[in-house]
């Protein structure tokens, strides 16, 4: 299940690759690093999501970032938190402005913490209620800095 | 029947400690358990897990037991440990369940007068106070969805986690940070209170700087955490794969010696780090230290970063930053990484060096996951080029910390309203001429204060017989009282698990001393035998091997007071296992408890440091039963008293002589 950055639910038209999948043509489909060139060669045009494990050094797939529209991060637990740093690294470090998505067993609760690295997107577990999702991006409303050092912090970066 | 199992667990809601019966119903006391036979096993297995699905248990195990007079016996002593309670304290656990003690009697919830009780602590503002509010309520959610069933076990456990509930041995225990170890009297009282009102009257100070109450329910925890919440006070990153409490000195804005008080950047990094959004999901638990003296009292060359603030020719604060520092199972001495941070580059730094680690740290093997082991699979060079790499990768406009943030937050330090003393009081001076045991507890008790006519005194939580670390309801408020009377509303928690009163006047001092002694907390013993670290061990915590409690105290036995003040300065510390919180490697004599086919025995280290002159512990030779540890822990004393020259410390002798003179130890017992 799809959410988006409010919580809300989203209709999903990513094809997401499996890793031993043989690739279909389909303007949007989600490849795993490896399949990327297989894609490009039999459709001649490459593909514009991407699926990155949370162990994925960037350096290798640094040269196809720019032609993505989407790409998706894999959490392998919701307590492996690699994925939190590869989505800074995405945003700061690489410009990344596509959609970039969270998957994997990740708690309502990690909402904010998701968004606050720069991810837009997450693909939900259908065993938590969707509710929880809503709740939490609202909650991301009515946050304020909770720090006097945030509140100094974003004064001087503005 | 000898071939039999128990099966024991915990309940959900209040943590007690329940065994299956022969109806498959949950029963608290061992005696009414049923011995499962290993034929009935698997059913009692099946209706155990039932249980936990309906939200009832967590955690359910067989143990292995034997009937005796028809009275079921668990085998390990962990699990006997379980069925009747700690066995330093036998007024508490399942063997006193006859007399409950006093925790529990209920008291009107108090008005804290956080603004009104003026101390040298952070002042919270009412955006940081909503803060820890909400959290509290947040994790008040989390505990309902649990015991709804709506969460399992799994999924909450990180949530219980991040507000430093631990399951342990007899059932929840909740870590409470005093970040950087400074507390206001205010604040004492109101971990009285919740030591009197939710736990059993008393609580567990740590080499973390935090305070353990371990007889907490589940449910009673959001009313705690908004109990704490209060008093400035929560739970936030004391357990989890997060930042952890950042420790500092003891001695933190009061030493003689301090160049920079620790706490203002101690207080900025806890500000960063409370729910980083980058680093709360480490590989692991991530520890950071710092200091602001030449002298090292926080052990920082033994965490995962070490910060030892200093001054520059021109009076700028900088930053000598260690990290890969650590205990527990492969002890490390930190790198050092940078010798000269400027003071505006210490956040970016740090995130530096934590990006590195959540990216790279291993994440396959628990043991192995700690940047420690990051550091030294990567070796040393390679380490710093990434972290510098990291560093200037970083957005140029990204947490600079720059002059008016760190004025900001000093200013949040409300300044001790130190009186203009002459540098030494002749009162002061006369009490000790005249009071020989007063002499005696200033010369191991006290430390030089910055402020001319102030001294900082130590309240040693180590009397005779007594718990290292553990503290009643009373002795806190105790402490509170004296705290505001002469120490200008200020208290410290040391990691040896002592209390600070930092800024008491010279002529007050033996008034300080002769309350202190009144209420049994003037024991004059801090650096000296007796002063032992030692973690909660396996009276308390379920990690642990074996205990640590009753062996320090068993060795303490064997020292009076005068004896110890003969040996002079000797640090020994005793763990439970190897994680090693007790910080047994770096004591000059460092016990670590293991099970040696179901027995308690103990290993032995020697020659360990936490200080300047960093060192982990030589192990003696083979482990020790735990009955003979005392008389071998004298031997190596008798063999120091031997070899010592002049004024040696025990530390000195050891590293002039090396381990093989103490060797001879291990030859003589059998």
């Amino acid at each position: 299940m799809l959410i988006d950055r409010h919580g809300l639910p989203q209709h999903d038209p990513w094809h997401y690759l499996a890793c031993d999948e043989t690739p279909s043509f389909s303007p949007s489909t989600v490849v795993h690093p490896p399949q990327w060139n297989d894609y490009h060669m039999r459709f001649g045009l490459p593909a514009q999501g991407l699926w990155l494990a949370g162990d994925q050094a960037l350096e290798e797939v640094q040269a196809v970032l720019g032609q993505l529209t989407l790409i998706v991060v894999e959490f392998a637990k919701s307590r492996d938190g690699r994925g939190f740093t590869l989505a800074r690294l995405l945003r700061e470090r690489h410009g990344f402005t596509g959609d970039l998505r969270a998957a994997g067993p990740l708690l309502p609760d990690q909402f904010a913490m998701l968004m606050q690295c720069g991810f837009s997107s997450v693909l939900v577990s259908p065993a938590i209620p969707l509710v929880r999702w809503q709740e939490a991006a609202v909650a991301i409303q009515h946050a304020r800095p909770r720090t006097l050092l945030e509140r100094l912090s974003q004064r001087n970066e503005v | 029947m000898s071939d039999c199992h128990l099966i024991c667990a915990n309940r959900l809601d209040d943590g007690a400690v329940v065994w299956l019966d022969a109806q498959y119903e949950w029963v608290e006391s061992v005696c009414l358990a049923a011995a499962f036979s290993p034929d009935a096993l698997p059913a009692a297995n099946d209706a155990a897990q039932a249980w936990v699905r309906d939200n009832h248990v967590v955690g359910p195990l067989p143990c292995a037991a034997s009937l005796v007079d028809g009275v079921p016996v668990p085998h390990s002593l962990r699990e006997r440990l379980r069925a009747q309670g700690p066995s330093i304290r036998t007024d508490l656990g399942k063997q006193a369940q006859a007399a409950r003690p006093s925790g529990g009697a209920s008291s009107e919830r108090p008005l804290v007068p956080m603004a009104a009780g003026k101390a040298g602590v952070y002042q919270y503002d009412p955006f940081e106070r909503d803060f820890l509010k909400a959290r509290a309520q947040q994790f008040g959610q989390q505990v309902a969805r649990r015991l709804s069933g709506e969460l399992d076990e799994e999924a909450f456990k990180v949530y219980r986690l991040m507000n430093g509930l631990y399951l342990q041995l007899h059932g929840y225990m909740l870590r409470v940070a005093i970040p950087y170890g400074t507390l206001s009297a205010v604040q004492l009282r109101q971990l009285a209170y919740v030591a009197r009102t939710y736990d059993k009257g008393y609580g567990h100070l740590t080499t973390r700087q935090n305070i353990q109450f371990n007889w907490s329910h589940l449910a009673d925890t959001p009313e705690i955490l908004s109990v704490l919440a209060d008093a400035d006070l929560h739970c936030i990153q004391t357990s989890g794969n997060c930042i952890r409490n950042v420790t500092t000195d003891h001695f933190a804005g009061a030493a003689a010696d301090e160049v920079v008080d620790p706490r203002v950047h101690a207080e900025i990094l806890r500000q960063w780090s409370t729910d980083h959004p980058e680093f709360t999901y480490l590989p692991r638990k991530f520890k950071i230290a710092m200091t602001g003296s030449p002298k090292d009292r926080a052990a920082v060359r033994f965490h995962d970063i070490g910060i030892l603030a200093q001054r520059n020719a021109v009076g700028e604060v900088g930053f000598e930053v260690y990290a890969g520092g650590g205990l527990g199972r492969t002890p490390i001495v930190g790198t050092r990484v940078r010798q000269w941070l400027p003071e505006r580059d210490l956040l970016r730094y740090v995130e530096a060096i934590l990006r590195v680690y959540n990216a790279l740290g291993r994440r396959d093997n628990l043991y192995k996951a700690r940047i420690k082991i990051l550091v030294r699979e990567l070796k040393p060079g390679r380490f710093i080029e990434m972290i510098e790499h990291e560093f200037c990768s970083l957005p140029s406009d990204r947490q600079y910390l720059e002059p008016e943030i760190v004025q900001a937050i000093h200013a949040r330090f409300v300044q001790p309203a130190f009186e203009s003393l002459p540098g030494l009081c002749d009162e002061y001076l006369a009490a000790r001429a005249e009071d020989p045991a007063f002499a005696a507890w200033v010369r191991t008790n006290t430390h030089p204060h910055k402020q001319p006519g102030y001294i900082s005194a130590v309240v040693s939580l180590k009397p005779p017989g007594g718990i290292p670390g553990d503290v009643s309801a009373e002795e806190m408020l105790q402490v509170a009282d004296l705290a505001e009377a002469y120490s200008l509303n200020e208290i410290r928690v040391s990691h040896e698990q002592n209390l600070v009163l930092p800024h008491i006047r010279q002529r007050d001092l033996y008034t300080v001393w002769q309350a202190l002694r009144a209420a049994g907390l003037a024991t004059a013993n801090v650096g000296l035998l007796s002063d032992s670290i030692a973690c909660p061990g396996m009276d308390y915590c379920s990690l642990a091997t074996a205990r640590s409690v009753p062996v320090a105290q068993r060795i303490a036995q064997r020292f009076d007071g005068p004896r110890q003040r003969e040996i002079g300065e000797l640090k020994l510390n005793v763990s439970g296992c190897i994680n090693a919180c007790a910080h047994h490697h770096v004591a000059h004599i460092g016990i670590l408890g293991l099970d040696k086919a179901g027995h308690e025995n103990y290993q032995i280290t020697l020659g360990g440091s936490a200080e300047e002159d960093a060192a982990v512990g030589t192990i003696l030779g083979r482990s020790v039963p735990y009955e003979q540890v005392p008389e071998v822990i004298e031997a190596l004393i008798d063999i120091y008293l031997a070899l010592r020259q002049a004024d040696e410390r025990f530390l000195d002798t050891y590293r002039r002589v090396g381990i093989a003179p103490f060797k001879e130890v291990l030859r003589d017992a059998h």
